[in-house]
């Protein structure tokens, strides 16, 4: 009886080893696989947060319950999770690169529409201004309603524009459209306030 | 004798520049004529050959303009 005693308390001895051992063979694979996963992630870059937002929030949501499993020291539930994860992990940095260029090409699209317009619009406005403060620089006397200091901003404002108006068309003769059409818009701004100034109206 | 106007001097048959929505328009009122309308708009009426110019597809007489006449007014 004694001796059965002692075999049943070596033979729970020795199947704990056995589980220990098994713990640890489990936790560096799962250990290992959440790292994997995580550099993965890292190597996805800024353009994830940016253009695939749902597609990175999903994936480090369960890089998080793997984590929590990992903390549980359920190591065989990491290890049968992550290679599905990794793959999804890994598959960031081309969807994020895709959505990128697709966003590119939509941004693209739009300055080129907007630079037609701007294009036709800004030449004949600035024409009409330019036109204008070099008759009124002619003038004895301006007309009434209309101060120096508020034709002297006039006249500035449309040198100004006529100076970035040649930088916009450069801009986009060097076909950085993004640049081109942020001066536009500055050139519009100008124009705008130089015919409030000088008493024009647009059509 | 300010109001009766001298040929303008500038004149070509292609003067008359292209419209755009920023052409600025003028309609002839009743007792208009482009000395008044030149001292309106710039201040200084002696600059109506400049509204002369601008019109040259409508006006070939700068004493001569209608009631109702639009006039571009650069």
């Amino acid at each position: 009886m004694k001796l059965k005693t002692v075999f049943a308390g070596f033979l729970s001895l020795v199947m704990a080893a056995v589980l220990l051992t098994g713990c640890a063979n489990q936790m560096e694979p799962a250990k290992k696989a959440i790292a994997d996963i995580e550099a993965a992630v890292e190597a996805a870059g800024p353009d994830a947060a940016q253009y695939i937002p749902d597609q990175l929030q999903a994936v480090t949501s369960q890089i998080t319950e793997l984590k929590m499993k990992f903390d549980q020291k359920d190591y065989k539930a990491v290890n049968a999770a992550a290679p599905a994860l990794l793959t999804q992990a890994q598959g960031l940095a081309a969807a994020a690169d895709t959505a990128k260029q697709a966003a590119d090409a939509a941004a693209l699209e739009a300055f080129n529409a907007e630079w037609g317009t701007l294009s036709t619009d800004l030449p004949a406005q600035l024409a009409a201004v330019t036109g204008r403060v070099e008759i009124l620089s002619k003038s004895k006397k301006l007309p009434a309603g209309l101060d120096a200091a508020t034709f002297d901003a006039a006249k500035s404002g449309a040198g100004e524009a006529a100076t970035l108006w040649e930088q916009a068309t450069a801009a986009q003769a060097a076909g950085n459209m993004e640049q081109a059409v942020t001066t536009a818009r500055q050139v519009k701004e100008k124009l705008n306030a130089a015919m409030a100034g000088l008493g024009m109206s647009a059509g | 004798m300010p109001e009766k106007f001298p040929p303008a001097k500038e004149t070509s048959p292609d003067a008359a520049p292209a419209d755009s929505a920023y052409t600025q328009w003028y309609e002839v009122k009743k007792g208009d004529t482009l000395w008044k309308i030149a001292k309106e708009a710039y201040g200084d009426g002696s600059l109506y050959p400049q509204i002369f110019k601008a019109n040259q597809d409508t006006l070939s007489d700068p004493d001569k303009i209608q009631v109702g006449q639009k006039l571009r007014i650069p």
